[in-house]
């Protein structure tokens, strides 16, 4: 069960190109659909607040 | 970076030549100069010279990929500046113990979602070229041990200094005690690799501690445990461990120094 919410949240990330096994018959475009607008949502309600990075700027 | 690993390889046989618009492209390639992840010339080049194919799911896996790294980066790791903020000797120093322990977590979690954010950024930018570039990150938190959690944390570096710090001194073929100095010096290497400072030094120092703590602890017991409350106690341990070094890495040395004197003595 573990394994299988690490793939989809990897394949909803964009790490996978394959869903899982058990989401090969869902509307995958939906789902693909509702990350980018979660994602936008997220990013546009907290972008902002810094603008470097940890690792570029110690 | 990806030129020390190209004159290495190069000497030692491992990547063929090139054109030099081939080394141009690999030593400029924009998603990875500035931090990685560290890619090998002879990895890149024939994903270079391969004809595009599924540009729509390139694209689709890509942007994907940077919408998610923005998120980590300004929903997770920008949100936790709050908190880790405080990481400062003035706040060190009216703060009680267990907020100290939050601070610390809170930027262990941070660096995390910060980096693991900017990964996903580069790869999904070099993902719109077509171009695969290694991973970086592998769920690294709830690994069971620090040999593991170095495995999936920043990966590409921790293969690099496998590859052409460790084994090159010898890896484990080596007499006992000098594999414990081969994991101190690589691990030293990777704390200078951070920064030039003491505290990054010191952070190394304590990754290295670590790794050969472990080493010592599994040929001392065998092959781990699979008793689920085992498990799930050393991947705690784990985190702690890992979380216990970031003072080092967060803060200069004076503070970093104040802050475990106030989190132990306190």
């Amino acid at each position: 069960m573990l394994t299988d919410l690490r793939n989809t949240m990897e394949y909803l990330g964009g790490e996978r190109d394959d869903p899982p096994q058990f989401l090969t018959n869902a509307p995958l475009w939906l789902l693909r659909c509702a990350v980018w607008i979660a994602a936008i949502a997220l990013i546009y309600a907290f972008c902002g607040q810094t603008s470097k990075f940890i690792y570029i700027d110690f | 970076m990806s030129f020390t690993i190209y004159a290495w390889d190069r000497r030692a046989g491992k990547a063929e030549r090139g054109t030099l618009g081939e080394y141009l492209a690999f030593i400029l390639f924009f998603p990875t100069m500035v931090a990685g992840p560290i890619k090998r010339y002879q990895d890149f080049l024939p994903k270079l010279r391969a004809n595009p194919e599924g540009w729509n799911q390139d694209w689709e896996r890509g942007i994907t990929r940077i919408l998610i790294g923005l998120v980590k980066k300004f929903a997770v790791a920008d949100l936790l500046t709050a908190w880790t903020d405080h990481l400062n000797a003035r706040d060190i120093l009216l703060a009680d113990r267990r907020v100290l322990l939050l601070w610390l977590f809170a930027y262990g979690i941070k660096i995390y979602a910060d980096f693991s954010g900017y990964s996903d950024i580069a790869i999904g930018s070099a993902r719109l070229f077509g171009i695969r570039v290694p991973e970086n990150f592998d769920w690294p938190y709830g690994r069971r041990n620090i040999q593991r959690f170095w495995q999936c944390w920043h990966i590409s570096l921790t293969r690099w200094l496998t590859d052409y710090v460790f084994i090159p001194l010898g890896g484990s073929r080596v007499s006992k005690p000098r594999i414990y100095v081969n994991i101190l010096a690589a691990m030293l290497i990777s704390g200078l690799w951070h920064g030039a400072g003491i505290n990054f030094i010191l952070w190394g120092l304590w990754h290295g501690l670590l790794l050969a703590g472990h080493r010592i602890w599994r040929q001392w017991r065998g092959s781990p445990s699979s008793n689920g409350a085992v498990v799930f106690a050393s991947r705690i341990f784990t985190f702690v461990c890992v979380n216990a070094g970031w003072a080092l890495f967060c803060m200069d040395m004076q503070t970093a120094m104040l802050f475990y004197r106030r989190l132990v003595v306190s």
